[in-house]
């Protein structure tokens, strides 16, 4: 039912080179709290969560958009407050809906 | 004494797609061609994923009832194996659950309504359990035991209730018209019913599942002969709804949204509703037996959790506990569930968000503060609009139900619900959504009652009543659509998760009201060309870049007419059988 056929080659180049999850392939300590690290979890997590290849995960895209549901997305903000350490927001999805936002938001908090 | 531990499979269904499609509420609602929603998320997901095949987002729509975690943690603990079946559109599910070699499936009625209903799920449960016992509680159970007992020994006075169109007990699952399936179960009909259940289990583990050998088990109702029914003698359960709550570390398989019950009964009295009769005692849990369990869940990585009752909503006090205690213990989760908005005032509706409230099922039921009074809703109109603007303000997303034809309805009040529902500001982060319900007659109600029945000349039953002033079948052919048309402010139901939430406020506006525009000229049979129009400008809307056309043809997207609003079938209140 996939229906951005048409568009898809036009807009997701420079995004799929640039911002891959999977170009971080260093392996993530646990608790790393670092921008990079925090995006790094969140990247293996999510294709984990949505059974997709870690490279498929753009970290600038609404993490929405690749199905995960608003429960899955309080889930997700709860396995992250555990990995951390430290208080996370249930709906830090909802109020920073991309990886990137979401590692920008919490690094070193 | 030990014995082998027996293995019991729960059926909890959380769809009856295979047997009932549409659903009463749906007859708006566009659909995609997966006949999936047509909700802004899932036109985001269609229009903007990466990825070549999303997963489609159902909502709400299939939520797993509380009845069967609560079950299979309840028997655990008490020496079953259980495993819970909810997804029920097919039988894989059941036939996997199956090779646990059961001596028993348990059926879960929380979402039945109707013996016809009830039936087809037993015929289908029968071709794959072959001779298994089949043990059914739950509410519908309880609601035809308390009907049976309405009429036992004359007391429904058959006459006068022939007289508004009511046979005593012909639709009661506990009649002489229930045949088939329905009376090859063995029925725990009890308000709470699990140490039944359990008694039930005992005998069957024993091999003895025949009438005689259960007979002196209390709280259930038997087969007897071709048409009669053995009621058991009546027995009080041990309650404890402090410490009896579902043991979420024993669950199999976690739900994305964890139910939650906060009390049991009601103490409003509104007419429409029989839960006072189905729970004559209001039992509440502590705020802090409540925190517990949500903990429990959180142990296993939940953080979504929906409440299934009010009462949460009691009283500004309650709330208050309630909320508190969330913020105390820090459990930094988003819940929801059924609301009452005239439990909002600006005093607490800050802390009732920032504990994680996020949305709320609220039953309005009528913007006319003559029906409300007739109801017995114990709202005014002024304290539900005052409630959703806070709680909208707030951030909380709220679903407003709206009961279409309940006695006392007339053109005029239904002008005023209208014109509520246009008067709640769509401007706020909290999105809001209505959703109208044509009103069913239930059995065991104030409403039934040959008081009320007389007051407004209410004849039938069930779907199928009319009073003085409208019939079932204009609130739902008429009414409803009427209602559809006319409110043009605030978008109609989508089972949550419509609209992304960081979608800016405009965007989701304009979106919803597309989309409107699309169920509008499908129910009004318009041209393909114009649904096309009204579609390229809705894809323009949530398109990433969608501005510069290449919109898809609608027909791509969703559903074929046959299943978009005017043509698809409308259910009808009550399944056939």
């Amino acid at each position: 039912m996939a229906i951005r056929h048409r568009r898809a080659g036009r807009r997701f180049p420079g995004l799929l080179t640039n911002r891959r999850g999977q170009e971080e392939a260093a392996p993530v300590l646990k608790g790393d709290g670092s921008g990079n690290g925090i995006q790094r979890w969140l990247v293996r997590r999510v294709a984990e969560t949505l059974e997709l290849d870690p490279g498929e995960i753009d970290v600038a895209i609404p993490l929405d958009r690749y199905g995960l549901d608003s429960r899955a997305a309080a889930t997700l903000a709860g396995d992250l407050e555990d990995w951390l350490g430290r208080p996370v927001s249930a709906t830090l999805v909802w109020d920073y809906p991309t990886i990137e936002d979401i590692s920008e938001h919490l690094k070193d908090a | 004494m030990t014995r082998n531990r027996h293995s019991v499979v729960l059926v909890a269904p959380n769809s009856f797609a295979r047997f009932r499609d549409p659903a009463v509420e749906s007859q708006f609602q566009l659909l995609l061609r997966d006949t999936t929603l047509a909700s802004l998320h899932n036109l985001d997901l269609l229009f903007n994923s990466p990825l070549a095949e999303p997963q489609l987002d159902q909502g709400f729509k299939e939520a797993n009832p509380m009845a069967g975690y609560f079950l299979e943690s309840f028997l655990k603990l008490h020496g079953y194996d259980a495993l819970t079946v909810f997804d029920w559109k097919d039988d894989e599910h059941l036939e996997r659950a199956l090779r646990s070699d059961p001596i028993a499936i348990v059926l879960s009625t929380t979402y039945i309504t109707d013996n016809g209903l009830l039936c087809a799920c037993l015929d289908a449960l029968r071709e794959v359990v072959g001779s298994l016992p089949i043990i059914v509680g739950g509410p519908y159970v309880w609601k035809q035991r308390l009907e049976m007992s309405r009429c036992a020994g004359g007391n429904a006075d058959g006459e006068q209730w022939r007289a508004f169109g009511v046979e005593p007990l012909s639709d009661c699952l506990f009649g002489p018209n229930s045949r088939g399936a329905l009376r090859n179960a063995i029925y725990v009909a009890h308000e709470f019913g699990e140490h039944t259940l359990l008694r039930v289990l005992e005998k069957v583990g024993e091999g003895k599942s025949r009438r005689e050998a259960l007979a002196e088990i209390p709280n259930l109702v038997l087969p007897v002969g071709g048409e009669s029914w053995h009621p058991t003698r009546d027995e009080a359960e041990p309650i404890d709804l402090e410490e009896n709550y579902t043991r979420w570390d024993l669950i199999e398989s976690m739900p994305g949204m964890v139910p939650l019950r906060a009390s049991v009964g009601c103490s409003y009295r509104c007419r429409y509703c029989d839960f006072v009769q189905l729970h004559p005692r209001v039992l509440m849990r502590s705020a802090q037996s409540i925190a517990a369990e949500i903990e429990l869940a959180k142990r296993r990585s939940a953080r979504f959790f929906g409440f299934i009752d009010d009462n949460i909503f009691l009283s500004k006090k309650r709330v208050k506990e309630i909320t508190s205690t969330m913020l105390t213990r820090e459990l930094g989760v988003v819940w929801g569930g059924f609301f009452r908005v005239d439990r909002i005032d600006e005093d607490n509706v800050e802390e009732i968000a920032r504990s994680g409230c996020a949305f709320g099922l609220c039953g309005i039921e009528s913007g006319d503060e003559g029906q409300l009074d007739r109801m017995g809703k114990g709202c005014t109109r002024e304290e539900a609009l005052q409630g959703i603007e806070l709680s909208t303000q707030a951030g909380i997303s709220l679903n407003l139900s709206l009961l279409i034809g309940f006695p006392g309805e007339t053109r005029k009040s239904i002008g005023n619900t209208i014109s509520f529902l246009n008067s709640v500001s769509n401007q706020h982060q909290g999105a809001v959504s209505w959703l109208g319900y044509p009103f069913f007659l239930l059995p065991n109600t104030a409403a039934d009652s040959l008081e009320f029945r007389r007051k407004f000349g209410l004849t039938g039953r069930g779907a199928n009543w009319e009073h003085e002033t409208m019939s079932a079948d204009e609130a739902r052919d008429h009414w409803a659509p009427y209602m559809f048309r006319n409110v043009a402010r605030i978008p109609y139901h989508y089972y949550a998760g419509d609209a992304p939430r960081w979608w800016p406020i405009s965007k989701r506006n304009r979106a919803f009201e597309l989309r409107r525009a699309i169920s509008l000229a499908f129910l009004d049979g318009r041209p393909d060309g114009e649904i096309e129009e009204v579609f390229s400008r809705l894809y323009a809307t949530i398109a990433d870049g969608g501005d510069g056309g290449g919109a898809p043809p609608w027909r791509s997207v969703l559903a074929d007419r046959s299943l978009q609003p005017g043509e698809r079938e409308t259910y009808r209140g009550a399944f056939e059988w």
